[in-house]
């Protein structure tokens, strides 16, 4: 954890039978970490518990996608998405990301969940080209802030032009 | 921290049951050392299991209160720092595990109502990582959606075919009263105008009848006027005519009176003869008195006498015969005079025929126009009728173009509000359950 793993090109695989499930607070620390979760990124419980979720971050991943992702859940709203994901070895391994907020009895959100499936593989053909170029857009900008809204742009340019919502175009993938 | 907290309790236990069984030896055969090893190893034993148990009894409470959490719903809970192996180790993770696919299938089915209350019907629960009955009930869930789904597609295309049919329909009423309304609005323009045309025409029919009937008393007295002037003509050609007889009878009267003096002339011709040849026996007898002499003187005288007689009777008839001259020259004048008067009369009496004539022409003239006038009168007077029936057609037309123009103006709007309603009733039925859904 010390020290950030450098990507390999080494793809890992996990069961389509099991769920890679978390919890995070609101800040987005880890809460929970199932086993599946456990073994796929090759880290322990205890290390994931209170770490950030940008701990398993690819860099292949632009910011743009989990803007996008924040933004739904802080609504109150599921997010579907992609996700290429590193892990401790610096193997890549893509889930179909699956966030949805907790409530607790007074409809206030107390955190959020993320179950993560196997995803098909053409989907993923689509989506990783789009990712590339979102990131290659990020990576014009050398201000953080600049950098994340032109990616942004350029995500939802690609989402307007399916002609389709985002929540449905993930599905037609 | 891989092998089992529960087989390490068993085998603690089952080393300290063959302590005690060794220490009942140990007993039985009187070797004290022997019994007393062994006793300690029971204990030792014994304390190792109950430290297990205790840590057991630990697993079991965390477990417990987990359970607890989860029976009220509360689907945050997870066992977390599973340090146990083996069977507790394996107990806590499938019982994590169980959850997290409870969890799982909530938030699906939880998200795929939600979005069918928020009318998208494209979610379905992810059958993937699901399994057994769960898996079976999120099947049923989703095919219970892609019913919905179809039969609200359904929906919308019969609500959207009925819209539409109805927009047509508002469509071509609301068309229909605005042509309606226009057209009674040109009705009711021209029904106006008509009145108010037909109000200048009675006006001016009532004027042109008063004028007939002025020109038709006019003409009343114009023929009436001709015949009195007719009969005025025709005395003046009786009186002509009676003065021409009068001027023919005079002339023959002086004819006569001429052949009269003709015969005076003769007359006095004759006398004129009778004083010369008397002069000539007068001068005779002088001569014959003078040669008797004496005895001759009285005869002289006697001569002398009726010399002096024819003398005067020659002068007498001289003068006769100028008066009768100047009779016949006066005759003469009085025969041209009266002779002209004669043509003058007769010319008096061609022109009075002619005036009589023209009078009487004149006279049907007058009783022509008459007659026109008095058919122009009952024209006149059958358009003041007409007219009147114009005008009190014009005024039913004004007013049912009235009518026929605020029913067209009630036609638009119940039109409208058909449409609104049915908008309204439409757009009601698709959110209907958006609505009825309790605030989340």
């Amino acid at each position: 954890m010390s020290s950030q793993p450098r990507p390999t090109h080494r793809e890992v695989h996990f069961d389509p039978d099991d769920l890679i499930v978390s919890k995070t607070d609101l800040k987005g620390r880890i809460t929970y970490a199932n086993r599946v979760f456990c073994t796929v990124c090759g880290y322990s419980e205890a290390e994931l518990l209170g770490q950030p979720h940008s701990i398993i971050r690819h860099p292949d991943m632009p910011r743009a996608v989990f803007k996008l992702l924040w933004d739904t859940i802080q609504n109150g709203q599921e997010v579907f998405a992609y996700v290429k994901n590193m892990a401790r070895s610096g193997d890549f391994y893509w889930v179909f990301a699956h966030v949805t907020p907790s409530y607790d009895g007074q409809g206030h959100i107390v955190g959020y969940h993320s179950n993560r499936r196997v995803p098909e593989r053409r989907a993923i053909e689509a989506i990783a080209p789009v990712y590339a170029e979102v990131l290659r857009e990020e990576q014009r900008h050398a201000n953080g802030k600049d950098a994340l809204a032109a990616g942004y742009r350029r995500l939802i340019d690609f989402v307007n032009a399916q002609k389709m919502p985002y929540d449905e175009l993930v599905f037609a993938l | 921290m891989n092998s089992s907290l529960l087989s390490e309790t068993v085998v603690a236990l089952g080393v300290a049951a063959a302590a005690l069984v060794g220490a009942g030896i140990g007993l039985a055969v009187s070797a004290p050392v022997a019994t007393g090893a062994a006793v300690a190893a029971a204990g030792v034993a014994v304390a190792v299991a109950a430290w297990r148990l205790a840590r057991i009894t630990a697993v079991c409470r965390r477990v417990t209160a987990v359970a607890e959490r989860i029976a009220v719903g509360d689907f945050e809970a997870r066992v977390l720092g599973i340090r146990e192996g083996g069977e507790l180790g394996r107990l806590q993770h499938a019982f994590n595990d169980a959850i997290d696919r409870c969890d799982a299938f909530v938030r699906e089915s939880a998200a795929a109502m939600a979005a069918i209350r928020d009318n998208r019907y494209h979610r379905r629960i992810l059958p993937k990582g699901l399994h057994g009955a769960v898996r079976g009930a999120s099947e049923t869930i989703n095919q219970a959606m892609e019913v919905i789904q179809r039969r609200v597609a359904a929906f919308n295309a019969d609500t959207a075919a009925f819209e539409s049919a109805i927009g047509r329909v508002v469509d071509a009423v609301s068309g229909a009263a605005g042509h309606m309304k226009s057209t009674a609005g040109v009705l009711g323009q021209g029904a106006t105008a008509t009145r108010d045309s037909a109000k200048v025409v009675e006006t001016s029919s009532e004027h042109a009848s008063t004028n007939m009937e002025t020109v038709a008393a006019a003409t009343t007295e114009l023929a009436a006027s001709a015949r009195e002037i007719g009969r005025d003509v025709n005395r003046s050609a009786a009186i002509a005519r009676e003065a021409v007889a009068k001027v023919e009878h005079a002339t023959q009267t002086i004819a006569s009176l001429s052949s009269a003096t003709e015969r005076i002339d003769e007359i006095v011709e004759l006398i004129n003869a009778i004083a010369a040849q008397t002069n000539l026996l007068a001068l005779n007898a002088t001569i014959e008195a003078a040669r008797a002499g004496e005895a001759g003187k009285g005869f002289a005288v006697v001569a002398q006498e009726v010399k002096s007689l024819a003398g005067q009777t020659a002068r007498a008839t001289e003068d006769i015969s100028r008066s009768i001259v100047e009779v016949q020259t006066t005759m003469r004048a009085a025969v041209e005079a009266v002779t002209a008067i004669g043509s003058t009369m007769t010319e008096v009496d061609q022109i009075t025929a002619h005036v009589a004539e023209a009078i009487e022409a004149q006279s049907q003239a007058t009783q022509e126009i008459a007659r026109n006038v008095e058919q122009a009168f009952a024209g006149v007077r059958e358009i003041s009728e007409t007219i009147r029936r114009v005008t009190d057609h014009a005024t039913d037309s004004e007013r049912h173009a009235g009518l026929t123009m605020s029913a067209s103006g009630g036609l638009a709007e119940q039109s409208a509000a058909l449409g609104d309603s049915v908008k309204e009733f439409l757009t009601s039925l698709k959110r209907a359950p958006q609505r009825d859904a309790p605030a989340a």
